[in-house]
């Protein structure tokens, strides 16, 4: 797709990674919403959509009633992230705490890169998803029961939908495995990826039933969405979710509720935990 | 094998060769193999990890759990100041805290965290405090009490630190590294204590130290850093202050030293008595804020000080000033500390012994009080020791002594206004009101700037039932010293009496003693509770004053008065209640009430001998029991026979006796400094 697009109101064209038209300086939608609205991203995931419900219709009525439940749970579903415990103790003491993006944190010198293949693929990709934007995405997944993936941290955080539901996409699945696999070299920007494997939240059903459909039979049962959905492998590589992209900053406003996933057996944490529980009450979070 | 651990994230990392496998801290026997990519999602932004070579497994869940203690001592403190927590999360982090600080290495790095900023505004210090009360939680109480003292000297070293310009690092980042490091390497905290330690900061002693930290000598131009920084820590650093005694200190200081180059160390002797004073501040702020430790660490390391540096007399006069300005607050138990390390260090200073034998006679140790009077007395006391002695002899209830004591000094002629008035309260004890009376004016009439005098002729008189005039005399107290809350106390008493309550009330101090007086005025605010109906108030004020008072006879006053308070409410438990309070209730003067109220309680509930023990030990009973309320206690409780008068009659006359108690005024006489 074009990066460039043409501003609503004066309609003179500007990159989308500006949050303002460089010409008469109103506000510009989201890089990463922008480029999930793209005429030929809709189509493409239009089209894997109407091949996994025909693919499922084929299978028999059951199974597309079944992918049909599916879907609706499934446009349902919220973002959550999975943090160490001590960033959400940061993020709750005030709402002037901000949730920062990975190249934020290493900007500040917060966190520095491990040198693992995962950090030297990372900017390449990000790069190539979020041109020049890049440092504007956090990570979350879509989950229906707000649980997360441990292996980014024992607390799962899900935020809230109107906070995010107009600056969030989804994608198909850990960005930077997709990159790993699709990535084309050449100087065609259009064609380095597939299209039709992001779509905007309100789409986000849409994209889990083209990637999950196949895997839904006249014998799924609800309450196997979950899991479908969002699942940890035996290594981080291995996980299977659908990932979430949103753009701009994030406090303790953006969050819904907090939980964690196993008990502690530690007196300090379950103390913590409890002190966390109140600090996030008045920030309307609930915990548990 | 190598590892990579963090306490905040929980979580150890072991590196044997190519192999990785990691473990958690809340189960370190599950051992999970890793990949390098695992590294980031283990550790997240972790700020503490750490590289430990050549350990094996068992040594890395050791420092795991270290770390992680480490990590949660530093919320677990952050919850007990945040008062917007609930208590019971509070006092849950409390517990937890003192135990992880048991480790010498948990407090090490907590402090280090802790002293790096001063606290903010809305950190809870007094809360977190309250919740280590009654020395339930000592180690804690003593890690926050330093914490606090140490205030004024962590934010001195953070202006110091921010003044430092940041060229001096070579830019923002490399100061904000340097001040991380200082941080975690305890620099702040050694810098804020030596800035505390007046003339004895060994401010090159710091800098060395931290420059042998490899830590730290890494860090660019790291010597001229520490030496900016710590400079106005330095002795020339000091304005000069002159205060009274610093000709005393200078003379002190040149005899010992010798008087060669005096001129040049006059400069010096100021600005170290300018520290030493510095350091008598804050032991005294320290004190008005009850931060006992904070107090005692300071002292000490005035008094070894001195004690290297003049005469050790010089140090036993520090030790006796304080103890006085713990007097002065009511600090009992501190005065007598201080006063005992001066005999300690002077075993024939008069001054030392008299202040000596004054804190045990607050701390109600009256027959040691008793000896350390005659020993200051040995020593050359004089007037002030034998006054002591009958102040003593009072206290005990050997009221014949007392005045023979008083009688002696005045015979000597050496007697001043404290003789005549202890003479005066020592008849009035007696019940010779007459006489007392007669004392009073004449102490009036030759001490007429004794506000202890006047204030004991009003109590004559209200003992006396002239109500009226007591009320006028304590008016005439009260027009010169308007704020003098004993004078405030006895007014109210006679309020009380005249059943004005409201007007009692307004007299009163508020609702949170902390002076001997407040204590006396908030037993009396207990008694308008009784006298108005409001029992259970009552009874919770009474409650109150046993639990927290903390000065012995005053707390007794408490139990006598809780007693009668169970017994209005009269059921069976709250009989054995108030049996139970008088149990506790050991002070010679106090016991004629408290015999009353047993035999009373013990009549009630069945316990005949002991009613019958009780009645016999009224036999002498003072002048301010009436013979009619224990002939009514006697018929009731043992001879069994119809009461002549009712149960409010009886509950009432034995409030009364409170009322119209001398002793309990005569407590703020003996409590307190004089007026």
């Amino acid at each position: 797709m074009s990066q460039i697009r043409p501003c609503g109101y004066c309609g003179h064209d500007f990159h989308i990674s500006k949050p303002h038209c460089p010409h008469c300086a109103r506000p510009a939608l989201y890089g990463n919403v922008v480029t999930a609205e793209d005429r030929e991203e809709v189509a493409a995931l239009e089209r894997r959509y109407e091949a996994a419900k025909l693919a499922a219709r084929s299978r028999g009525a059951e199974a597309l009633r079944a992918v049909e439940s599916f879907e609706a749970e499934v446009s349902n579903t919220r973002a959550v992230i999975a943090r160490p415990a001590g960033e959400l103790q940061r993020l709750s003491t005030s709402d002037r705490e901000g949730y920062a993006s990975f190249y934020e944190l290493i900007e500040a010198g917060i966190r520095f890169p491990s040198g693992n293949k995962w950090d030297a693929l990372r900017p390449a990709a990000d790069e190539t998803l979020f041109p020049y934007y890049k440092d504007k995405i956090r990570f979350a997944a879509l989950t229906l029961d707000g649980k997360g993936l441990p292996g980014y941290g024992e607390c799962f955080i899900v935020l809230r939908t109107e906070m995010i539901e107009h600056r969030a996409s989804a994608f198909e699945e850990n960005s930077l495995l997709f990159f790993s696999k699709h990535f084309k070299t050449g100087i065609d920007e259009e064609t380095r990826l597939p299209r039709g494997y992001r779509a905007t939240w309100g789409e986000r059903g849409k994209l889990c039933v083209a990637k999950l459909a196949g895997g839904i039979d006249g014998a799924t049962t609800p309450d196997a969405y979950s899991g479908l959905l969002l699942r940890q492998g035996p290594r981080p590589e291995e996980d299977d979710f659908v990932e979430v992209h949103v753009w701009g900053p994030m406090t303790i406003r953006t969050v819904e509720r907090v939980s964690f996933n196993k008990p502690t057996s530690r007196t300090a944490r379950e103390i913590t935990n409890r002190a966390n529980k109140q600090r996030l009450a008045k920030f309307g979070v609930t915990f548990g | 094998m190598d590892a990579i651990i963090s306490g905040r994230a929980g979580v150890a990392l072991l590196v044997e060769g190519e192999v990785l496998s990691s473990f958690d801290v809340e189960d370190p026997a599950t051992l999970l193999p890793r990949q390098p990519a695992d590294l980031r999602l283990l550790f997240g932004e972790a700020p503490d990890v750490q590289f430990l070579e050549h350990v094996d497994r068992a040594e890395a869940a050791r420092q795991l759990d270290l770390a992680f203690n480490q990590a949660s001592a530093l919320d677990l403190a952050l919850i007990l100041f945040d008062p917007e927590l609930t208590g019971d999360v509070r006092d849950d982090a409390a517990v937890e805290l003192e135990r992880l600080l048991s480790d010498p290495p948990v407090v090490e790095y907590l402090e280090n965290i802790l002293y790096g900023r001063t606290l903010p505004a809305a950190s809870d210090i007094a809360g977190a405090l309250l919740r280590c009360a009654g020395g339930r939680l000592p180690k804690l109480s003593v890690t926050l009490q330093l914490l606090e003292g140490y205030q004024p000297s962590i934010r001195a070293v953070c202006v110091a630190w921010d003044a430092l310009p940041t060229t001096l690092f070579g830019g923002d980042e490399e100061k904000t590294e340097f001040q991380r490091t200082a941080v975690r390497e305890g620099l702040f905290r050694k810098l804020a204590v030596e800035a505390a330690s007046g003339p004895r900061a060994h401010v090159d002693e710091f800098i060395l130290r931290a420059r042998l930290n490899p830590s730290v000598a890494s860090l660019k131009n790291d010597r001229e850093v520490l030496q900016q920084w710590a400079s106005p820590f330095r002795l020339h650093a000091t304005v000069p202050r002159v205060t009274h005694e610093v000709d005393d200190f200078l003379e002190e200081s040149s005899q010992r030293r010798g008087r060669r180059h005096a001129r040049r160390r006059r400069g010096t002797a100021e600005e170290e008595l300018n520290k030493v004073q510095r350091q008598i501040d804050l032991i005294v702020e320290a004190m008005q804020q009850r931060n006992f430790a904070f107090a005692r660490k300071i002292t000490n390391q005035v008094i070894d000080y001195q004690l290297e540096t003049t005469r050790p007399i010089n140090a036993a006069k520090t030790l006796c000033n304080l103890a006085t300005e713990a007097k002065a607050l009511g600090i009992y138990s501190l005065q007598l500390e201080l006063t005992e390390r001066a005999i300690q260090i002077v075993p024939d200073d008069d001054w030392s012994w008299t202040q000596y034998a004054d804190a045990l006679l607050k701390m109600h140790r009256l027959a040691d009080a008793l000896k350390a009077y005659e020993q200051a007395e040995s020593f050359g006391a004089g007037v002030i020791a034998k006054n002591g002695r009958a102040e003593v002899l009072k206290a005990m209830g050997r009221l014949d002594e007392a005045l023979a004591a008083y009688d002696a000094v005045l015979v000597d002629n050496i007697g001043d206004a404290f003789t005549k008035t202890g003479r005066a309260e020592t008849l009035r004890a007696m019940g010779r009101l007459h006489d007392a009376l007669t004392a009073y004016d004449s102490a009036v009439a030759e001490h007429p700037e004794s506000a202890v005098a006047k204030r004991g002729r009003a109590e004559v008189l209200k003992a006396m039932g002239r109500l009226d005039e007591a009320l006028a005399a304590y008016d005439a107290v009260l027009a010169n010293n308007p704020n003098d809350s004993i004078t405030k106390n006895g007014r109210s008493c006679v309020l009380i009496a005249l059943r004005l309550y409201d007007e009692a009330l307004q007299l009163l101090p508020d609702e949170n003693p902390a002076t001997l007086n407040d204590w006396i005025g908030y037993h009396m605010r207990g008694m308008i509770m009784l006298r108005t109906g409001k029992i259970e108030e009552a009874i919770e004020i009474f409650e109150r004053g046993v639990r927290e008072d903390p000065i012995p006879s005053s707390k007794e006053y408490f139990r006598n008065a809780l007693a009668v308070a169970c017994l209005r409410r009269g059921g069976r438990e709250d009989l054995e209640r108030a049996g139970n309070a008088l149990e506790g209730v050991t002070a010679p003067l106090l016991q004629p009430q408290a015999n009353v109220l047993r035999l009373h309680a013990f009549g009630a509930s069945g316990k005949d001998a002991l009613a019958v023990t009780a009645h016999e030990k009224l036999r002498d009973k003072p002048w301010f029991i009436p013979d009619e309320l224990v002939a009514e206690l006697h018929r009731r409780y043992i001879l069994k026979e119809e009461p002549r008068h009712d149960d409010d009659w009886v509950f009432e006359k034995e409030e009364d006796t409170f009322l119209f108690d001398p002793n309990q005024q005569m407590l703020s006489y003996t409590f307190l400094p004089a007026a």
